[in-house]
C-alpha cells in the first residue's frame, strides 16, 4: 500500500476515533454536572486520613495525564514538523482499539457506579468529580490531536493531488 | 490494603479509616489505575 493510500486509511480512522471521544465527552459532562449539583449537599465528611488520601490520589492521576498530554503534543508536533509519516502511522495505530466505543464506555460506567456510591460523602464525591474532570481533560487533548493529525493528512493529500 | 507501589504510603493511614472509606480507597485506586493502563495503552516511544 503507497503512503497516500496509507495516509488516507488513517484519516479515516482518526474520524471515527474523533466521534467516539465526543460521545465520551456529552457522557462525562452530564456526570461532571450531576456532581456538581449534589457536591454541596453531601453532609458526611470523611476522616483526615482518608482527604488525604484522596487529595493524593486526584492529584497523582492530574499530574499523570498532564505529563502524558504534553509528551504526546511534543512527540505529535515532531512527527508533524518533519513530516514523520511513518511515526504518525504509528501515533494513530495505538488509539485504534478506541474505535470500538465499549471501551472507553467501561470506564466512564465504572466511574459513574463508585460515583453513585460515594454520594453523601463530601471527599469522596470530590475525588470522583476530580477523576471525571481529568478524563475530561485527557480526551479533549486525544481530541485536539486527532484535529492536529487530520489537518496535516488534509495538507499532504492537497500536496500530492498538486503533484498529479 | 493490596500492595501497590504508588500508594503504599498510605497502608499506615488506609488501617485507620472506616469500613466505607476503606472500601472507597480500594475503588479509587482501581479507578486511578483504569486510567493509568488506558495511557499506557496510548503511549508509544520517544522519537
Amino acid at each position: 500500500m503507497d503512503i497516500k493510500t496509507k495516509m488516507y486509511d488513517l484519516g479515516i480512522s482518526l474520524i471515527e476515533t474523533s466521534k467516539n471521544y465526543e460521545k465520551c465527552l456529552d457522557q462525562i459532562d452530564d456526570n461532571i454536572e450531576q456532581i456538581e449539583n449534589v457536591i454541596d449537599y453531601c453532609n458526611h465528611s470523611c476522616s483526615f486520613f482518608y482527604r488525604n488520601f484522596a487529595k493524593y490520589a486526584s492529584n497523582k492521576l492530574n499530574g499523570r495525564i498532564e505529563k502524558y498530554v504534553q509528551k504526546m503534543k511534543k512527540n505529535i508536533d515532531k512527527a508533524i514538523k518533519q513530516k514523520n509519516n511513518e511515526k504518525i502511522i504509528e501515533i494513530v495505530k495505538k488509539q485504534e482499539t478506541f474505535k470500538d466505543y465499549n471501551y472507553l464506555k467501561k470506564v466512564i460506567d465504572f466511574y459513574e457506579e463508585q460515583k453513585k456510591e460515594a454520594y453523601g460523602y463530601k471527599e469522596a464525591t470530590e475525588c470522583y468529580l476530580s477523576f471525571f474532570k481529568s478524563f475530561k481533560y485527557l480526551i479533549e487533548n486525544l481530541l485536539e490531536n486527532n484535529e492536529r493529525i487530520l489537518c496535516y493528512i488534509d495538507k499532504l493529500n492537497n500536496e500530492n493531488s498538486m503533484e498529479y | 490494603m493490596k500492595k501497590n507501589n504508588e500508594f503504599t504510603n498510605f497502608s499506615y493511614e488506609f488501617n485507620n479509616m472506616s469500613e466505607f472509606e476503606k472500601k472507597s480507597a480500594k475503588n479509587i485506586i482501581k479507578s486511578y489505575k483504569i486510567l493509568d493502563n488506558f495511557m499506557n495503552h496510548l503511549d508509544f516511544k520517544d522519537n
